[in-house]
């Protein structure tokens, strides 16, 4: 049997070259443009090899049973749980409310569908129902003479939290454009403004100047009636085909008023390619 | 003395004849209701509401459901090499696993009978919808399947004693019968599942919206084979092969712990390493299973895509990458300390310096190996190098540049099948004529490289294990590297875009082909390192029970590991429907509509491992624990 190693020497070397490789991925990667956050990223990299590697040779572990055993276990779990939860807490968010908000725009057009609206007004007959059950029921209440606190009195099986939808009907139709736009996430795929996502799709800062308004509704419900030039033959990199099911008419209206005002020669927005005999 | 655990079978028998009977109840009653959806209006759960209720139920009835599916896989697989190695390890094994699987399976019964029942309550309309939609799957083949495996399983389980020695080929039948039974489940119920994600559009001829499609044209199959459908299947199915290797796992690492004798200890060390192994061998498959999944989701929708890899979802894949780095780690690390182990008797062989010889060679194996009338070899390999090249191919045509990564697969996946032929090969070639010599040179000089490099590696073994670290370590690095530190890029503003993005001329680092080399790179590792193992273990004597004792915290936490990844990607999967209930069709028009924040949804996922693992754990001792304990003392 070889002796057993303290644990010291067991950290030392690999102290000295974790602490030389973090340093140099930090300064390496300041230099070479990354923000603060992903050099902290990359030391901490390092660090979590470090302790990998030291793992690796650690001394075997003593066995142990019964109720050592049992309180080991469940320690452990204990400290996965909160190991993973720490992890997904503090990893960045986002921010519920402000999709709710989008989402509120978005399902107005569902809101005013003929079969969701149909069960809405069913929905009020019932409350109104309700309503005078509990009218009828407090009337009870004090005729015998009871107290009652209004508050607590909960229409059953009814959530009261119908979400109201977003008035957008003050906007301005350029300003509600923008908003289509991010409700719908085309920044996605395109850049406006040097904004946006990568390498899918064009930049589209001077759309304006390039098609005409009944052109781009017709490019944003049909995807495939033309394509911006270069594009025809990607076969992977294409419109997504389903707004026609996703957007409204008051939508992609305002959309395309958006669309009309960027007018930016200076960008390189691939021109419409009109398939031959149209 | 087994009187109490029979007892408690058959209490969990009647449970679940019980749960079934409901359950079809419930299943018969509930596409009626969709004539009467007038009368139905939505419940609110107190406390947490509908969406945490249904979420809660779903989640911990598909962890039973993934458990009773993929361990009957993983037990009849044990029990067929117990038969053909003439093992009893392997029956002790498959027995112990089936009689978890039986306590467990009423769980999956009970918490699937909750699972209608909150979808009823909570959302009557849309479940009357799916259900009439579905309506040959919820009313009819399902009920039947569950009830068909119910009974299958208790005859493969009371049939065990009976049907062995000669008859024991009639009780594997039995449990391939019941695998056949399970994976359809599976394959049935996952139709609504992808059908809400993916629901079937209409071809572009045909010009129709999506509702009218689905609710006029569309015919059943066409909403069952779904875009979804046939990945989502895969990638359960391996999955919960996965998982059944983790428990496996987990059952031997209690045991193992609590066991009081070297004999015990050595078998449960032994049941660890098998469960470990076919865990992490199912692992291996799921990044390019996961891969194909996400494609057939991109390919439904140009627009998931980013919303899952750089949008609204970013983190949540961040939050995988780093979990599926963990488990890869972690199955790494047992390996190194079942390595540490084996005792390998003197063993060298001299590294051929014919290496650039064999390196040109590494084309010909397969045919030669048909040369040498090793029929079985030479297919093996050519089949191999064709199901590589086969998935490179597919890859490809999806983007030119993901093929890359898994190019590298192309030319060392043989170089790993052929370490497991050479010694044999180059046996036969030596023995051959002198013609057949010639013409086998190629493959001699090249099994000759090999066998050198495994000399070489089998000898410095331990300094090869590390290298293997060093690059699971860089791959997880390149694989969590996100694009920015922001939870949706709605929430980048112009002063905060510079601080959290990567430089531009960084980006590549989180794109997919980096993503996709990374994630090949720490599959091939994994592979190699477990070639290397096998042939460790083959070359020298392995001291079983005699693993160092953290192994075991190992094998726990691959475990714990992969199913709260498994509840992360539910959640993922779940929220790629944005705010609807069945994707661009079916709104989610009540207040929960939002996508749950990462913080909220790890606070639920643990919980819900916690309490499947509770749970698991109480079944294990139940059936292994307390026979022991009473048996022994
Ligand atoms: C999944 C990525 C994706 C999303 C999301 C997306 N687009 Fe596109 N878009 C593309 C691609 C790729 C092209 C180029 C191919 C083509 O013309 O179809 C394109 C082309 C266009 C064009 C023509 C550009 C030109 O220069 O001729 C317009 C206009 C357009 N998109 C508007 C939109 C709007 C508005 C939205 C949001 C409602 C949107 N896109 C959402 C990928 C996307
Ligand atoms: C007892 C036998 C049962 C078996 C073997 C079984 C099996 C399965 C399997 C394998 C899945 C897919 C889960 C996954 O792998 O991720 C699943 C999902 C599902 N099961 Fe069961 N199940 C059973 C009982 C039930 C019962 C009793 C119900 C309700 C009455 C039910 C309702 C569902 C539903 C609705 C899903 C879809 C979950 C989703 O959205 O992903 N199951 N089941």
């Amino acid at each position: 049997m070889n002796k057993e190693k303290t644990w010291w020497q067991i950290i030392r070397l690999k102290l000295l070259v974790s602490t030389i490789m973090s340093a140099s991925l930090w300064v390496g990667s300041g230099q070479l443009g990354f923000p603060l956050i992903f050099q902290a990223m990359f030391a901490g990299y390092v660090f979590f090899g470090f302790i990998v590697f030291v793992l690796l040779d650690a001394p075997p572990l003593k066995a142990f049973s019964g109720w050592k055993a049992g309180t080991a276990i469940l320690g452990f779990y204990l400290v996965c749980s909160a190991l993973y939860i720490t992890a997904g807490t503090f990893l960045p968010q986002f921010s519920s409310e402000t999709e709710m908000e989008g989402i509120d725009r978005k399902t107005v057009k569902y809101r005013e569908d003929p079969a969701v609206t149909e069960s809405l007004r069913h929905r009020s007959r019932e409350l109104s129902e309700k309503a005078d059950e509990i009218l009828a029921r407090l009337e009870q209440l004090k005729a015998s003479g009871e107290k009652l606190d209004i508050e607590s009195v909960e229409v059953a099986g009814f959530s009261p939290k119908l979400p109201p939808s977003r008035d957008v009907s003050g906007l301005d139709i350029v300003e509600r454009g923008k908003l289509v736009y991010k409700d719908h996430e085309c920044y996605n795929c395109h850049k406006i403004g040097g904004k946006g996502g990568k390498k899918r799709g064009p930049e589209l800062d001077n759309m304006g100047n390039l098609a005409t308004a009944e052109q781009l509704k017709k490019k944003i419900f049909e995807p495939t009636a033309w394509y911006a030039e270069g594009y025809e033959k990607r076969k992977k990199d294409k419109m997504p085909d389903k707004f026609p099911d996703v957007m409204s008419e008051e939508e992609l209206e305002a959309l395309v008023a958006y669309l009309m005002t960027l007018k930016n020669p200076a960008v390189k927005t691939p021109k419409p390619v009109f398939p031959s005999g149209s | 003395m087994m009187k109490s655990v029979e007892k408690v079978c058959f209490q969990s028998d009647r449970l679940i004849l019980l749960m079934s009977v409901a359950a079809c109840v419930f299943m018969m009653a509930s596409p009626a209701l969709g004539q009467t959806t007038e009368i139905l209006r939505p419940r609110e759960f107190p406390f947490m509401g509908n969406r945490v209720a249904v979420w809660v139920v779903a989640q911990l009835h598909i962890l039973f459901a993934a458990f009773i599916l993929g361990a009957p896989i993983f037990v009849v697989i044990s029990e067929w090499l117990g038969m053909k190695h003439g093992d009893p390890r392997y029956d002790r094994l498959a027995k112990e696993v089936t009689k978890v699987t039986a306590i467990l399976y009423s769980m999956t019964a009970l918490t699937g009978g909750f699972f209608v029942l909150v979808l009823v309550a909570g959302y009557p309309q849309l479940t009357a919808w799916l259900f009439n939609h579905f309506f040959p799957i919820m009313a009819i083949a399902y009920p039947l399947l569950f009830i068909a495996e119910t009974l299958v399983l208790y005859l493969y389980w009371y049939s065990w004693d009976a049907l062995q020695g000669d008859k024991k080929g009639r009780h594997l039948a039995i449990g391939v019968l019941l695998n056949l039974i399970g994976i359809t489940t599976l394959f049935v119920i996952d139709a609504p599942t992808a059908f809400m994600n993916t629901p079937v559009r209409a071809t572009e001829e045909l010009g129709m919206s999506l509702r009218a499609y689905v609710e006029t044209t569309a015919t059943f199959w066409d909403k069952v084979n779904n875009f979804s459908w046939m990945p989502m299947n895969f990638h359960r199915l391996v999955g919960n092969i996965t998982f059944g290797g983790f428990i496996a796992g987990l059952i031997a690492a209690y045991m193992y712990m609590f066991s009081k004798t070297e004999e015990e200890k050595a078998y449960y060390d032994w049941m660890g390493f098998v469960g470990n192994f076919i865990g992490i061998g199912a692992l291996l498959f799921l990044p390019l299973m996961g891969y194909v999944y996400g494609s057939e989701f991109y390919d439904y929708d140009a627009s998931i895509g980013p919303y899952m890899m750089a949008d609204q979802l970013s983190m949540f894949f961040e939050m995988q990458g780093g979990m599926v780095s963990l488990i890869f780690l972690a199955s790494a690390y047992y390996i190194w300390l079942s390595l540490k182990r084996i005792d390998i008797p003197d063993y060298s062989t001299k590294v051929s310096r014919n290496i650039i010889a064999g390196i040109l060679s590494a084309f010909l194996p397969g045919l030669g190996q048909f040369y040498n009338r090793q029929w079985a070899a030479g297919a093996g390999f050519l089949i191999g190098q064709a199901a590589v090249l086969g998935s490179v191919l597919y890859v490809s045509s999806l983007h030119l540049e993901e093929g890359l990564g898994l190019l590298l697969l192309l030319f060392l996946f043989p170089i790993g099948i052929q370490i497991a032929g050479s010694a044999h090969a180059v046996k036969h070639a030596r023995e051959g004529e002198p013609t057949r010599n010639l013409l086998t040179l190629p493959v001699r000089l090249f099994a000759q490289v090999l066998l050198g490099l495994e000399g070489l590696a089998l000898r410095r073994r331990e300094a090869v294990i590390k290298v293997a670290f060093f690059i699971l370590l860089l791959g997880s690095a390149i694989w969590v590297t996100p694009h920015a530190f922001v939870g949706a890029v709605s929430a980048l503003t112009d002063e905060t875009a510079e601080s959290l993005s990567l430089p531009a001329e960084w980006d590549f680092l989180a794109l997919m082909p980096a993503k996709n080399t990374a994630a090949s790179l720490m599959v091939l590792t994994i592979l190699l390192s477990f070639i290397l193992y096998t042939r460790a273990i083959r070359r020298g004597r392995i001291q079983w029970g005699k693993i160092d004792f953290s192994s075991q915290f190992a094998l726990i936490f691959l475990a714990f590991s992969a199913i709260w990844t498994m509840g992360l990607m539910g959640v993922v999967r779940s929220s790629l429907r944005k705010y609807f209930h069945v994707y661009d069709l079916v709104p989610d028009l009540s207040p929960n509509s939002f996508t749950p924040t990462l913080a909220d949804s790890s606070v639920l996922i643990t919980i819900l491992t916690v309490i499947f693992f509770g749970i698991v754990s109480l079944a294990i001792w139940l059936a292994l624990g307390m026979t022991k304990n009473k048996v022994k003392g």
